[in-house]
């Protein structure tokens, strides 16, 4: 590698670094109460060795009515110790699994391509810049998502996987890795074993010659893999699965066998073009869910051209060993997706994403191959570069604050601060639909006593730790704070503080429990969101 | 088989194809006649015999021709170009918003009126080149879809030989198409997609031998 190429690779990396972690924990504003609940996780992990219902060290953690893999969880233990309780902390595993994507995809391309040294790292660092820049990687290194370490450790797999073929050696370590990626998403799940499957099965020529090294690989995977037959047993690896798929749907609605399976197929087909469909890869795809950011979807519209191109290129040498893999990919890597039932729900994909920048990016060096004159191609760079963070900003780090911040939880993180003023009084939070995980967000920011959430938890368990059923509707309790639908009835006494937003409270409600308006918390536009009302109400 | 039998095979696949569209499309006369010729003229195009030929800058401009009769015939789409008042309204509150954010770097410039009024006509064009580009409008299992899943495979296998081999010429009429989609009424920018997807079903159906056969 010249020193110009290193030079270009820093580049790369501090812009993905500086896209990645400006104003962190400001856009995208708010926390999901996923990303809390792995946060008070490890946070109830580093104190206590237990998480909050007081299992100790889970192989899947309960929370939010569902189960989040395990991995992104005990990796955040290492950024709470530094950082305390913060929106900052939670998203700093999935930051640097940003950053460090941009890198192993530059270390990938630049190894694997099987033209000259010359071109390939050229191709490397290309791929490395278009995953930089591209929304989807930016976006999704910015929000508390296990997804975005899943694929860095599956994009791992698939590095060793590809090398195995060349130096057998190298399989039961890609073994290993593409095994613990499943450990990081429930993607990885599916397109981690028909991967493997796949190379096994395909280059079985190469793998024969050294039998005991592919039996041992595959012993390490199986292995890896037991928890999930555990958790299977139990309903709580498919517990997720049974909530976001048609599969259930479709068998209370089709009485044959024949007719589940016709549905079955017809939907999945139905929702896997939906995911290789251009409009929703390089265009707006249309709903809040499938876009980035306003007017954004997952990539820019000008790599549509680059991604045909690209395509025709991989299609054209689609016997060498490289580019089959990952046409393979290509094709798998919707499959998990498809068998959920939203429309376009970018997260599900984003092994699949990354795939499509490989294609991408073999588009641009196609052209780039073309270009001659070197003023050309600093002009083109910049211009396309230039253009496309543009755009991205504008829509990211200025719109986004104003249209996501009311329905992202927003309002109830400057609620934490308010209520530090109303320590010796009971505050009562409104849990609602419309308030969804403010207890588990409002716990995490101020650090409550991992023992005294796990007494509370654990008292409201009602099924096995590990089970098919499990309670979305948990009421969350700090020391002065209650987080549970208003109960009228309750409503009453000197010392009780009610907070909620302007459903929460009707004129009529206000006059009869005679409720007097003690602070307010405004969105970002100034207009009041969150109410805290006294009650003269004595109690009977 | 000779080639003149070849071609004429050829383009009665693409005069037939149409016939396999799905029955809640309604069988408009002139539409048809605008998908044959267009798809005719892109297997000229794609065609190694009429390279640098006069034919070949005939087919080159057709299409243009074509899709300027094709806008003639219905009128160039005015409404994107037009500002409605809802739109000013939503204008407003988004040049407040950069007004607020950005006023404290200084560049006001992002909330100038005619600048915002232009990015609203782009987003409104974006918008329309958007919509023919969703794949489940040309084959899917539901009723909206103009061809029925089946020819999916074939459709896929003839594009990806199409990007593979004769990829100028694919750019150029995708982006043509394009253009003329910004130019149509949004209903109508399928229809000058279909020539690429009738192509790509019959090179789908051409190769699907050779590619088992490698």
């Amino acid at each position: 590698m010249k020193k110009f190429q290193k030079v270009i690779l820093i580049i790369i990396v501090f812009v993905a670094f500086i896209l990645r972690f400006y104003e962190l924990d400001q856009v995208p504003p708010g926390l999901h109460a996923d990303g809390a609940s792995q946060g008070f996780n490890a946070f109830s992990l580093l104190k206590t060795g237990k998480d909050m219902y007081g299992k100790s060290f889970p192989i899947l953690f309960r929370a939010s009515g569902s189960y989040q893999p395990p991995i992104y969880t005990y990796l955040t233990i290492i950024p709470t110790v530094i950082f305390g309780n913060s929106i900052f902390t939670v998203k700093v595993v999935s930051v640097i699994s940003g950053v460090g994507l941009v890198l192993l995809t530059y270390f990938l391309i630049s190894k694997l391509f099987p033209n000259s040294k010359k071109e390939a790292i050229t191709l490397g660092l290309i791929t490395a810049g278009i995953v930089a820049i591209s929304p989807w990687a930016i976006h999704f290194s910015r929000l508390t998502v296990e997804a975005n370490v899943g694929v860095l450790i599956f994009v791992a797999g698939v590095y060793l996987l590809a090398s195995s073929l060349k130096k057998n050696s190298l399989f039961p370590l890609a073994c290993l890795v593409l095994g613990l990626s499943t450990h990081a998403y429930y993607s990885e799940r599916v397109i981690a074993v028909l991967l493997l499957a796949f190379v096994v099965i395909s280059y079985r020529k190469i793998f024969l010659k050294t039998k005991k090294t592919v039996i041992l690989g595959l012993g390490i995977f199986v292995l890896i893999l037991l928890p999930h037959l555990y958790l299977l047993t139990t309903g709580a690896l498919t517990k997720r699965l049974t909530q976001v798929s048609y599969l259930g749907t479709v068998s209370q609605e089709q009485v044959s066998f024949i007719g589940k399976i016709l549905e079955i197929s017809k939907q999945f087909v139905n929702h896997y073009l939906i995911y290789v469909s251009p409009k929703n890869l390089f265009f707006d795809p249309g709903s809040n869910l499938g876009r980035i950011a306003p007017n954004l979807g997952v990539y820019y519209p000008w790599m549509l051209i680059p991604f045909l191109i690209g395509l025709g290129y991989l299609f054209k040498n689609r016997q060498n060993n490289f580019f089959r893999i990952i046409g393979v990919l290509l094709l798998i890597g919707p499959i998990p997706a498809a068998l959920t039932g939203d429309l376009f729900y970018p997260l599900r994909t984003l092994d699949y994403l990354w795939i499509i920048a490989v294609v991408v990016s073999l588009g641009c060096w196609q052209v780039w191959r073309k270009i001659k004159n070197k003023w050309v191609e600093l002009l083109v760079v910049l211009g396309v570069v230039g253009y496309s963070l543009i755009v991205f900003g504008i829509s990211y780090f200025v719109i986004v604050k104003y249209e996501w911040a009311t329905g992202s939880g927003e309002p109830y993180i400057k609620l934490v601060s308010v209520l530090d003023k109303y320590k010796d009084r009971e505050i009562r939070i409104d849990f609602s639909s419309r308030a969804w995980g403010v207890g588990i967000i409002m716990t995490y920011l101020k650090a409550v006593d991992p023992r005294l959430v796990q007494a509370n938890l654990k008292s409201q368990l009602k099924t096995n730790y590990y089970s098919q059923d499990v309670n979305a509707q948990e009421i969350f309790k700090t020391d002065n704070t209650t987080f549970e639908p208003t109960d009228w009835n309750k409503a009453c006494g000197p010392n009780l503080i009610l907070v909620g937003d302007e459903l929460s409270f009707s004129s009529q409600q206000i006059i009869d429990h005679k409720l007097q308006e003690e602070f307010t918390v405004p969105d970002y536009l100034g207009k009041p969101i969150l109410f805290g009302y006294s009650t003269k109400t004595v109690c009977k | 088989m000779t080639p003149k039998l070849k071609t004429a095979l050829s383009l009665l696949f693409l005069a037939l194809i149409t016939f396999f569209k799905k029955s809640s499309f309604s069988f408009n006369f002139w539409l048809e006649i605008f998908v044959f010729f267009q798809s005719t003229l892109l297997l000229f195009l794609i065609e190694e015999k009429f390279r640098n030929s006069l034919l070949r800058k005939i087919v080159l401009l057709a299409p243009l021709i074509l899709i300027g009769i094709f806008v003639i015939g219905s009128g160039v789409y005015k409404d994107t170009f037009k500002v409605t008042n809802f739109e000013k309204n939503q204008l407003w509150v988004r040049q407040e918003l950069y007004r607020r954010e950005l006023g404290r770097f200084g560049r006001s410039n992002f909330g100038n009126k005619s600048i915002e009024q232009t990015k609203l006509v782009l987003d409104k064009i974006t918008q329309k080149i958007t919509e023919p580009y969703e794949l489940t409008h040309y084959f899917s299992t539901e009723d909206f879809s103009f061809y029925s899943l089946f020819f999916l495979p074939f459709f896929a296998l003839g594009f990806l030989f199409m990007l593979a081999e004769k990829i100028k010429p694919t750019l150029y009429y995708l982006g043509l198409a394009t253009i003329g989609a910004i130019l149509v009424p949004p209903d109508m920018a399928y229809w000058l997609f279909i020539p690429l997807v009738n192509l790509g079903l019959l090179l789908g159906v051409k190769n699907t031998k050779k590619l088992f056969k490698s």
